[in-house]
């Protein structure tokens, strides 16, 4: 508030320079008497109120304004009855005014008020740009703020999408079994995140055969189409829908009638087609190289936007990687099949040369080695007969002779032993075991203990004898040649519809990781391991650097056939 | 008195052979012949010879069970088996079952005399070419039967 100015200051000995000052400064001022008539008014009053000066006296000050009278009429009350300094603005012909009242006081009474009044016309304007300039800036700040929430949220979106492309790109690449799943789980993101609905459809590699792989709408009723389509071959017939779609590039209409859809594609899917039609379909090709592995189509019934390139964008990266993915899957089971056709085989082989190393060993046994016997006999029947008048050097032919009937038949057992073991078809697993461990301890000076609880008399199907049996032979053999080992543990044993076959070993062991291949025992391993497998079974080895090695061999127990 | 011998082995040749090479000796006497196990275990309680000589692989039983069967009614009937194999298993399963004797086939023409003397004496006989202690050895540590 401005501060109260004396009478007695200003209009003693300086009233003559104060007129004079009046007249120059370029504020208006006027003295205006207690009945609220002007006193006086200096030129730029006048000037202001385009009224000269000797009409200006006497006039009621707030009269001057008429369409702010008011305003004037309270200020002046308050400056003259209240003897309060006031100021205010008022607004004539588009000037804008400050005006500043201050009672002047005369002892106990008001002798006057001098109204001052400066120009505001510039600084509203100033601070009407500044308000402008605010109003624009905040408009400007408001626009940016909506346009960053938008790019952030674009970004959100397109985070969530790459995170999802990330995720399922690498859940793809890991997947080479049972990728549906997977499928089933990307349509319900994709339905979720760019919609409406979204499926996978896959064709069979000789494109004969197609199938729903995977189905997401947002209508919970559309459910039962799961139901209906997944696992289920439907004839890749003709149609224009699929044509158009395996173009190898992406398929796009716009605003298609259910009817206009029923043209388009094969009976099989009409229940999917949604009554209200389409705004937008969009069909995507999985294709790895040339071939076409299936489609990903996603529909919109609803949104009338058409699908966003970023939003194209991301779909196109998503069928890439699930192309791949089921490429590596048919891959993979392509490979599996044709090592499971090569295992086969090689079962079938080592099947046929057990049996004719059976058989073998019997015809040498019981043919040759009864032959050999007959002649063995006669010979002695011959020499026992003879004896006395064999010429000169016969007898001793004689006897050569015999000896060495004798050493064949021996010969032809160790050599039989090796590629048969009478023992094993003679006696069973167990029996063959406690032989050939003898053989064993005998030849490497490894002790071999063998446990058979109990199954010493049990006789198994011939495949599982021969194979348990190659396997010991086979870890025995490893043991000698790689473990520096003392002690061998051979347990048989008989669990719930399995035979078990435990061999330990007190060996240098070896570091399982380190082992991968190239080595000879690797071959070993890899030998009983595939024995095992050829009898339905399954094999475990577990070593430790110094601390042996433990085999495990269980296969199903078959009865003898 | 002469010793009674029957003989048990599917193979023509060698049952010619043996007959041959026991009737050319003056105490023994060749008192009957079975192809199979089971010819064997019913002409055998009839004609209740001293001494069986018996194949250890035989088309229907083995030699070794009819070993066993025999032994269980016929005790005093001692048994030599005559086999193909060598192994220490067929041995111990052999002498287990209640056989006295153990001859390897090839063998047969110049061990069979000195097998039979030495059975019909009381004695075990088994194969010279079979290594003696390494059958002691594998019956030793072989458990089970």
């Amino acid at each position: 508030m401005p501060p109260t100015i004396h009478t007695s200051r200003l209009f003693s000995n300086i009233q003559e320079d104060i007129n004079a000052l009046f007249k120059v400064i370029p504020a208006f001022i006027m003295t205006i008497g207690p009945d609220g008539r002007i006193q006086a008014a200096n030129d730029a009053a006048c000037q202001f109120m385009q009224t000269p000066s000797e009409l200006m006296v006497g006039r009621i000050f707030d009269q001057l304004w008429p369409e702010e009278h008011s305003i004037i009429h309270e200020h002046l009350n308050l400056a003259l009855n209240l003897r309060v300094s006031t100021s205010f603005e008022v607004t004539r012909d588009n000037y804008v005014t400050s005006l500043y009242l201050y009672p002047i006081e005369n002892g106990q009474t008001i002798s006057s008020v001098i109204a001052f009044g400066l120009d505001a016309t510039d600084r509203l304007a100033v601070k009407e740009q500044i308000r402008d300039l605010t109003l624009q800036i905040e408009e400007k700040v408001r626009e940016r703020t909506r346009e960053l929430a938008e790019i952030n949220e674009q970004l959100r979106e397109e985070k969530r999408r790459s995170d999802i492309l990330a995720y399922f790109s690498q859940m793809l690449l890991k997947s080479n079994a049972n990728h549906k799943p997977l499928l089933r789980a990307i349509t319900e993101d994709i339905s979720n995140l760019i919609g409406e609905s979204a499926s996978i459809i896959l064709f069979s590699p000789d494109m004969l055969w197609l199938e729903v792989a995977a189905f997401s709408h947002p209508d919970p009723a559309m459910d039962t189409f799961k139901e209906q389509y997944y696992e289920q071959r439907i004839p890749a017939t003709d149609s224009l829908f699929l044509r158009q779609a395996l173009q190898k590039a992406n398929y796009k209409l716009r605003n298609i009638s259910a009817a206009q859809m029923r043209e388009m594609i094969t009976e099989e899917f009409y229940p999917l087609v949604r009554p209200e039609g389409y705004k937008t379909l969009l069909a995507i090709p999985l294709m790895t190289g040339i071939q076409t592995l299936g489609l990903l189509v996603v529909a919109r019934e609803n949104n009338e936007n058409d699908y966003r390139e970023d939003e194209i964008t991301f779909l196109n990266s998503l069928t890439s990687a699930i192309a791949l993915s089921i490429q590596n899957t048919r891959l993979m089971e392509e490979l599996r099949q044709s090592q499971a056709r090569v295992r086969g085989v090689s079962q079938q082989l080592v099947q046929k040369q057990e049996t004719q190393f059976r058989h073998m060993a019997r015809e040498m046994h019981d043919q040759v080695g009864q032959d050999m016997t007959a002649i063995n006999i006669n010979l002695n029947l011959i020499r026992n007969t003879m004896q006395n008048s064999f010429p000169a050097g016969v007898g001793e032919r004689m006897d050569d002779t015999i000896k060495l009937v004798e050493t064949a038949v021996d010969q032809m057992r160790t050599i039989m032993a090796e590629f048969r073991p009478p023992v094993l078809d003679a006696y069973g697993l167990a029996a063959a075991l406690y032989w050939y461990a003898e053989q064993f301890s005998r030849r490497t000076n490894i002790e071999v203990q063998v446990s058979d609880r109990g199954l010493l008399d049990t006789r198994m199907n011939a495949d599982v004898e021969i194979g348990l049996f190659r396997i010991a032979q086979e870890a025995l053999n490893n043991t000698a040649k790689h473990a520096r080992a003392s002690q061998i543990q051979i347990s048989l044993g008989h669990i719930g519809g399995k035979i078990l076959m435990e061999i330990k070993d007190n060996g240098v062991g070896f570091d399982l990781k380190k082992r991968r291949s190239g080595s000879l025992g690797h071959w070993g391993l890899a030998i009983m391991r595939e024995r095992t497998e050829a009898m339905g079974g399954k094999f475990h080895i577990n070593s430790k650097p110094g601390q042996g090695v433990v085999i495990l061999v269980e296969v199903p127990e078959k009865q003898m056939g | 008195m002469k010793t009674s011998i029957f003989l048990v082995d599917d193979h023509h040749p060698v049952r010619d052979g043996l007959r041959a090479l026991l009737s050319a000796q003056e105490n023994f006497t060749v008192i009957g012949e079975a192809e199979n196990g089971k010819d064997a275990l019913l002409q055998i309680p009839l004609l209740l010879p001293q001494l069986v000589l018996l194949d250890i692989t035989l088309p229907d039983i083995t030699g070794i069970e009819v070993t066993r069967l025999l032994q269980e009614k016929l005790p005093e009937i001692k048994i030599i088996i005559i086999s193909v194999h060598a192994d220490s298993e067929s041995i111990l399963r052999s002498l287990r079952a209640g056989a006295q004797g153990y001859l390897l086939k090839e063998s047969a023409g110049t061990e069979l005399l000195e097998a039979i003397c030495a059975v019909c004496a009381g004695q075990q006989y088994i194969s010279h070419k079979v290594i003696r202690h390494e059958i002691q050895e594998y019956i030793r540590n072989r458990s089970g039967i």
